[in-house]
């Protein structure tokens, strides 16, 4: 009642409401880790051929959108734009 | 040609048995027909909330398997003038001795000689919930304001969306409004925000809910109660009528009556 050690009452609902939202997200993703590191895997393949990335810095994300859709975001750091010439060199 | 509404939740005792009782006796006490079906197969409770335990000579079953006619296994509640009849589960068979396509085509029949049709879904996303959507024009999900239920609600409105079925409404059932109040208790806003589906009412939690499913009668009738009022309101709108949202936030305690007393 005092919250003699320090602990946390009266938010217990909005820990509720962040969980639900974040189990609901994932849920309706219904992603595999499999096929996201697959899919990462062949994203990093697309971007090397024209840019020199932070690989490590890589993020995915999935978000919750409009209409029960879902929102997959990836965010690459981007060190340098490779030459056209070098894209060419590759193919 | 009446309407067939199946009650659905994913997580079991959340209330849709309850919910099922509630809102048909409402119905039947406005003077409509009423029809109810308990689709839990091999776990029928339907009858025992409706206090109709004593009185079932067929079942579900039974009428598919063509023992009995549809007329003979419906039971009357005479408590409301025959208006509410309830086609009671099979509590030896097996849950797949009844398939979607014989849901469905029951469901035809019962809409053709009532003004409204309850399916009452068993829990789960197995065969008994799909003979329930099966036959259902309209689709009720009843949750509760905890976690599991509704991220179950949720699965259950992915799934109506994959076959294609007509948009569900929510029923969110026992509310604690001193808990809401205390912040130890997810609000109605944020169920609806993170479910994206129509409210179709709120429940406050009401011990006169036991109280009447102890007797075998619907709360809806405990004129006075809480839960009753929840539940006309929910009764009400499914005959078309505009009625606002109930205002659980009742302050009850005495200070706060002496308070609003002040503010006057």
């Amino acid at each position: 009642m005092f919250n003699l050690f320090g602990s946390k009452k009266g938010n217990s609902a909005s820990i509720a409401s962040n969980r639900l939202k974040v189990v609901i997200t994932q849920d309706r993703a219904n992603i595999s880790s499999e096929i996201l590191e697959d899919l990462k895997k062949d994203v990093l393949a697309v971007f090397n051929r024209y840019l020199i990335i932070d690989e490590s810095g890589m993020e995915c994300l999935v978000k919750k959108e409009q209409e029960r859709n879902i929102g997959l975001s990836i965010s690459i750091p981007v060190k340098q734009v490779k030459k056209r010439m070098s894209v060419l060199d590759e193919d | 040609m009446g309407v067939v509404y199946a009650v659905t939740s994913g997580k079991g005792g959340v209330g849709k048995t309850t919910t099922v009782a509630n809102l048909s006796t409402g119905l039947a006490m406005l003077g409509y027909s009423v029809a109810v079906v308990d689709g839990d197969i091999g776990l029928r409770n339907l009858d025992l909330v409706m206090g109709l335990e004593n009185r079932i000579v067929y079942d579900i079953v039974d009428v598919v398997e063509g023992r009995a006619t549809l007329k003979q296994a419906l039971i009357k509640d005479k408590k409301l003038k025959s208006k509410l009849q309830l086609l009671p589960a099979s509590q030896t068979k097996d849950k797949t001795a009844v398939s979607p396509e014989n849901m469905a085509k029951l469901a035809l029949e019962l809409k053709d000689q009532f003004d409204f049709v309850f399916l009452d879904s068993p829990a789960g996303i197995e065969q008994g919930f799909r003979n329930a959507i099966a036959g259902a024009d309209e689709i009720l999900i009843v949750t509760n304001p905890e976690l599991s239920a509704i991220r179950d609600a949720d699965r259950i409105v992915g799934l109506l969306d994959s076959y294609g079925k007509k948009a569900p409404k929510l029923i969110i059932n026992r509310i604690r409004t001193d808990m809401v109040r205390r912040g130890e208790m997810i609000q109605v806003e944020e169920i609806i925000d993170a479910l994206e589906i129509e409210l179709s009412g709120i429940i406050p939690d009401d011990e006169a809910v036991i109280v009447s499913t102890n007797r075998g009668e619907a709360v809806i009738r405990e004129e006075g109660s809480k839960a009753a009022k929840a539940y006309s309101n929910i009764v009400r709108r499914l005959v078309g009528e505009e009625v606002p949202l109930m205002e659980l936030d009742e302050k009850n305690s005495f200070v706060e009556k002496l308070f609003r007393l002040f503010k006057k």
